[in-house]
């Protein structure tokens, strides 16, 4: 990631980089979730490193279904942590146990899976778990 | 107060056979008052076997504690219930 701070890329370059739509990109510049994006001298935005963290930042909040009002608060924390309000400070830590709380539940999850793959493998006539889903009394 | 041992189990587990064998063999020798013996089998009991950190099977716990991911031999096995009579 080093490497992105000094290059600058088009918007077809983080659309591809990044997994996002154009219009998705235009969109958050529009509501202020990205800052203005320098232009060329054609009129193109160039989008620098700064811009792809920020990018992926609010894409892994949104994947915590973050309203784009916390993304808003949590990327002011993001850019001075040491400024922030209390308010963005308070919310970037219950945000913080919210993910926590998710982690355990996937860890959780994981766990279960994992017992069951073992269960699987060590099952000579075949998988437990598919032939339980099979057998009558499963039905 | 007796201690409780649990061994968790799948039904088509081949190493479970032997190791509930092993167990039973095993409390018999040490005193069967001296623990209470549980199989659980962890498919009917999912939630609890994962809760208690059980991975695969056979596993085996103490007092709701997971010992052992994996049963190890027969002497050693003696030797962990043994440490759980002695504390």
């Amino acid at each position: 990631m080093a490497s992105e701070k000094a290059k600058g890329y088009s918007i077809g370059e983080v659309t591809a980089r990044l997994g996002i739509s154009a219009d998705t990109l235009r969109y958050y510049e529009k509501i202020s979730l990205l800052p203005p994006i320098c232009r060329a001298a054609s009129g193109v935005r160039v989008y620098d490193g700064h811009d792809l963290s920020r990018v992926r930042f609010i894409q892994r909040a949104k994947a915590m279904n973050f309203t784009l009002e916390e993304i808003r608060q949590l990327l002011e924390m993001r850019e001075n942590p040491q400024h922030a309000r209390k308010d963005v400070r308070e919310l970037t830590r219950r945000k913080l146990k919210e993910i926590e709380s998710h982690m355990q539940e996937l860890a959780t999850l994981r766990n279960e899976l994992t017992l069951l793959i073992n269960l699987c493998h060590s099952s000579k006539a075949g998988c437990p778990i598919i032939d339980g889903l099979d057998s009558p009394a499963s039905k | 107060m007796a201690i409780k041992v649990e061994l968790f189990t799948s039904s088509l587990c081949s190493r479970c056979v032997q190791a509930k064998a092993v167990l039973r063999d095993l409390i018999r020798e040490l005193g069967d008052e001296q623990f209470q013996l549980h199989f659980i089998d962890v498919v009917e009991n999912l939630d609890y076997a994962v809760e208690i950190g059980v991975l695969t099977t056979p596993a085996l716990a103490v007092n709701g504690t997971l010992i052992c991911s994996s049963l190890p031999g027969r002497r050693k096995l003696r030797g962990l219930l043994l440490q759980q009579i002695v504390r």
